[in-house]
């Protein structure tokens, strides 16, 4: 790629981007189990037949959910990324690698082949967040790299752990299931594997690299990051751990549980004194990962079909908070201070950002009619009939983030009078058509899914019923 | 492959030794073409022909050992060729290859060529003869032949007082650990009565422990240590990485290791199999396995955390070499018979990376940079290619898939988990290889950012890199990459191999 040319670059990314969306759109609308089995065959080539890999791409319906969700992410953040001017080939070469990577964790049903992809979505962060990004740039990729790495070794153990264990010839997941594990062996290998996923998931305490890293990051790249790289954690922790330990899921469901409802209510209220914008929405994102990770440790259908609803509908909305914050208003006021906004009059000279960012927020706190709402209620639903005292804390993190979303919101782009200052600094310019586009796509989704859930829930539905995820439910039912 | 041979007479010794035969006709060839070149004709262009003729002989050893190797043993079982020493002694013809290709792109020559390659030919039969060893003596021998070429190779630019130094640092710890090695042969051989490994293996069976025997294991491990600069007997490896010709230090980093890690694996299992013990924490049983255990604890720990300090990359690579041979001895320390395979399998991928990187830093070096990471500052702006090659061979050794380097270490930890009755055996050293290798990533994305971040280098000046540099580096890059996405066919050919 030309590096004098960032525009062709820029072009060539959106047409890859858009190619691989649609397809995934297809593949997601037209889904149907087949035979009764969930989990639909892409391609099967035996890889390293002497350690038993094969190349297996498969996907079930919460794959499908995931893939759609990457496909128009990545669209929405190619978008944002339209103002990268510098080295903008090596930019996009990083973000479709990412990219690549993550579409690639979705649809393996070989755990080696989930966890080389996995690898690949986590290096390209490093070199997106070290060189084009901001705010303490260099510790902020370290640190999430080096946590990706640490919680990428834990899976990685518990993966080789249960290949070693079976005695199994293959790493292919329906083949490993069969095999029943020792309680014992379940005891440890669960939290190590679920743990080391969920790390990348933000799950509170080990969400500290998310903030920084969030905030480093350049506007596209915090949008895949919160948008789809956290969900791979999620994901894989459903798709490995969960479904391999079931016995150790139900031993240690309630302790991580408890850890996921401090992370929805904590993320919440440290969103509620940074005075940095973004610092504001890469916190609200570990709170709201926390709803996805409870939903999973809620074990029930309800709480399971919650979790990936959360998943899709975070994946989108934070992704959009993120283009407001990153681009709309970042790149254009140079600041993030909430108390300089506030006298910029943001919300004048951008109402189109504003109505954006009044939309995202208010669906992402659960307004009935957009995704949040349908997320967040299966969530708290599931959860309660699992542990009730914990739904309760994930209603107190739902009223939190109204408090730290509205204060956001009133601070930056309607300022109350007293803090409105007479001086108006250099107009800020106009909204471009690419962030428009952006951002009425991601908007549009939400706002499909809020009304008419039932599109993500057929596909999922078939999926919680599979023999992958049988045992887990029947478990906790017998509890 | 033909009917196994096991016999005494001259011919047949020669075919079963034919490779190495090869190279010890081409170091005298090499010798007598140096002898004859005149004093006029251009330096370069004659160090060039000798290169050539050295790689034309490991190349005809290449080609016996892939298509015309035989395999039996000589009587007394002093030397022996069977699948696995064949794939093992290509994979150190290759990198040895691979080193002497790093020569043909030197610029600047030191005096007395012909004595270079003979003895970096030397040192190769040395290593092959390592390989197919089979005798307490011949072990020795072969590890003394290699050793003593290479202590002459680290201090041949001996114009420089630092190279002289390093050559005899080398030395000395290398001819004490010799004499460790040769003193816990001599009690083996005084327990025992035999110096053939089987019949080592046999006599023990019928012996109660000895505490000589003990005490000569641990001495013979401390001298093997040496060899494959496991922590703590790597003193020598930052220095010698540092200082000694690219070429050579490529050498000492790749194929000696790969012999090293081979004959180590042997002595142990095929010698002291029944004591080799148990590290489970609950059934502790004192073995063997328990001295390469805490080496393997003490060259990951050591290795990655003394890089983290290292600005000069030939120190940072030193050390990261050392801890990357105490995740080798994790497969050394597998019964299972995956992990000899292995080891072996880690070990040559890991020299393929390890030429590459040399060749890397060559390159900079003779465009006049220091190997430290503030050449590496924008080399970016500089060299793309170079800086594409650099990322692919360092996340390789970082281990980051798609690149070789992870599969060599997935298989050597599933080796590892594999091996113990007990499968989680050897988990908390995997465990702990993992935390290393996560330590080993900060010091790697240091040098790739490094090389992508723009510095205040202001003169962009590009680089010059000759054809032989090149072609060095895009071929281990290409090994680095295409061994990754298909291994299949040489880690099932080694693993068969192994398993006869």
């Amino acid at each position: 790629m030309p590096a004098k040319r960032p525009d062709l670059s820029r072009r060539l990314a959106l047409v890859g981007t858009l190619i691989s969306a649609l397809i995934a759109l297809v593949c997601a609308a037209t889904y149907s189990p087949v035979d009764g089995n969930s989990v639909v065959d892409i391609t099967k080539w035996n890889w390293i037949p002497s350690l038993g890999i094969s190349y297996y791409l498969a996907a079930d319906g919460i794959s499908m959910v995931m893939v759609a969700l990457t496909g128009i992410a990545s669209v929405a953040a190619v978008l944002f990324s339209w103002n990268i001017e510098e080295r903008a080939n090596e930019f996009f070469g990083f973000f479709l690698t990412l990219i690549g990577g993550v579409y690639g964790v979705f649809i393996s049903f070989d755990l080696f082949l989930l966890f080389v992809f996995y690898e690949i979505a986590i290096i390209p962060k490093y070199f997106l967040i070290a060189l084009w990004g901001s705010t303490r740039k260099s510790y902020a990729a370290m640190k999430l790299v080096l946590y990706s790495f640490v919680g990428s070794s834990m899976a990685l153990i518990g993966i080789m752990a249960a290949f070693v264990v079976s005695g199994s010839v293959s790493f292919d997941l329906q083949q490993l299931i069969l095999h029943p594990y020792a309680p014992e062996f379940q005891r440890w290998a669960f939290p190590v594997t679920f743990i080391g996923f969920v790390i990348l998931a933000g799950l509170w305490p080990f969400h500290t690299w998310a903030p920084t890293g969030h905030v480093a990051a350049p506007t596209g790249a915090s949008m895949l990051l919160a948008g789809v790289v956290m969900k791979l954690g999620a994901y894989g922790a459903l798709r490995v751990p969960m479904t391999l330990f079931p016995m150790g899921a139900s031993i240690w469901r309630e302790e991580i549980a408890l850890l996921a409802a401090i992370g929805i209510v904590a993320g919440a209220l440290v969103a509620l004194v940074q005075n940095d914008f973004k610092f504001i929405i890469g916190y609200s994102s570990v709170s709201h990962m926390g709803f996805v990770l409870l939903g999973l440790l809620a074990t029930t259908e309800t709480g399971l079909n919650g979790a990936v609803l959360q998943m899709f509908s975070h994946g989108i909305l934070a992704g959009l908070l993120f283009a407001v914050v990153g681009r709309m208003v970042y790149s254009r006021t140079h600041t993030r201070d909430l108390s300089k906004l506030e006298t910029m009059q943001v919300g004048k000279q951008l109402p189109f950002a504003a109505t954006i960012f009044l939309i995202a927020a208010l669906a992402s706190v659960g307004m009935p009619g957009f995704s949040g709402f349908v997320a967040e209620l299966h969530v708290i639903t599931g959860a309660w009939s699992s542990y009730s005292y914990l739904a309760l804390m994930a209603g107190l993190g739902v009223i939190l983030g109204v408090a730290y979303s509205m204060r956001a919101l009133f601070t930056v782009f309607w300022p109350s009078a007293s803090a409105r200052e007479p001086e108006i600094g250099t107009p800020l310019s106009g909204l471009t058509i690419q962030e428009k586009t952006g951002a009425i796509l991601l908007v549009t989704t939400s706002l499909v899914i809020g009304i008419y859930p039932r599109l993500l829930l057929d596909i999922i539905a078939p999926s919680l019923q599979s023999p992958l995820l049988k045992p887990l439910l029947d478990q906790s039912s017998t509890l | 492959m033909q009917s196994l041979i096991q016999t005494t007479t001259y011919g047949d010794i020669l075919s079963l030794t034919g490779p190495e035969w090869i190279l010890v006709l081409t170091a005298l060839v090499v010798l007598a073409v140096s002898f004859t070149q005149a004093k006029t004709t251009s330096n370069t262009a004659g160090t060039r022909r000798l290169t050539w003729i050295s790689l034309v002989g490991v190349f005809l050893a290449g080609g016996v050992l892939l298509f015309n190797q035989p395999l039996g043993s000589v009587k007394g079982d002093v030397f022996f060729v069977s699948e696995a020493t064949r794939w093992v002694k290509l994979g150190i013809v290759c990198l040895a290859g691979l080193s002497l290709w790093l020569h043909l792109g030197t610029e600047k020559h030191l005096p007395h060529q012909g004595e270079f390659h003979a003895l970096i030919l030397f040192a190769t039969v040395g290593m092959l003869l390592l390989v197919g060893a089979d005798h307490l003596i011949m072990i020795f021998i072969a590890l003394e032949l290699t050793a003593l070429s290479l202590y002459v190779l680290a201090g041949f630019e001996k114009s420089k007082s630092i190279c002289t130094q390093t050559a005899f640092k080398y030395f000395l710890i290398g001819g004490v650990s010799a004499a460790f090695l040769l003193y816990g042969f001599s009690l083996i051989y005084g327990v025992t009565g035999h110096m053939q490994l089987t019949d080592i293996q046999v006599n023990l069976a019928s012996k109660s422990t000895d505490p000589l025997l003990a005490l000569g294991l641990i001495m013979a491990l401390a001298g093997f240590g040496f060899k494959i600069a496991a922590a703590p007997f790597h003193m020598w490896a930052p220095d010698v990485y540092q200082t000694a010709p690219t070429p050579v230090a490529s050498l000492i980093a790749s194929a000696s290791k790969v012999a090293g890690f081979f004959v180590l694996g042997r002595f142990l299992w095929e010698g002291f199999g029944q004591h080799a013990g148990s590290i489970q924490v609950t059934h502790w049983t004192s073995g063997w396995i328990g001295i390469i255990g805490l080496l393997a604890c003490l060259s990951m720990v050591i290795g990655n955390f003394a890089a983290l300090k290292q600005i000069n990359l030939r120190r940072l690579l030193a050390y990261s070499a050392v801890a990357h041979s105490g995740y080798a001895l994790l497969g050394i320390a597998s019964p299972s018979t995956l992990g000899p395979a292995s080891v072996s399998f880690y070990m040559m991928t890991y020299g393929i990376s390890i030429v590459g990187m040399f060749g890397l830093l060559q390159i900079l070096e003779q465009n006049g940079h220091a190997s430290d990471f503030k050449s590496l500052e924008s080399l970016r702006f500089r060299s793309g290619w170079m800086t594409a090659c650099l990322t692919i061979l360092i996340l390789s050794m970082a281990g980051i898939p798609p690149m070789v380097g992870f599969l060599a270490k997935f298989n050597l930890f599933i080796a590892a988990l594999k091996g113990s009755s007990q499968p989680l055996g050897l988990i908390l050293l995997v465990v702990l290889a993992l935390g290393a290798s996560a330590v080993s990533l900060y010091y790697y994305l240091k040098i790739l950012k490094a090389a992508f971040c723009k510095g205040d280098c202001d003169q962009p000046a590009s680089m010059t890199i000759n054809a032989y540099q090149f072609t060095l580096v895009s071929l281990t890059v290409a090994g680095v990459l295409l061994l990754g996405l298909f291994p299949e066919p040489i880690l099932s050919r080694l693993t068969n191999a192994f398993g006869i």
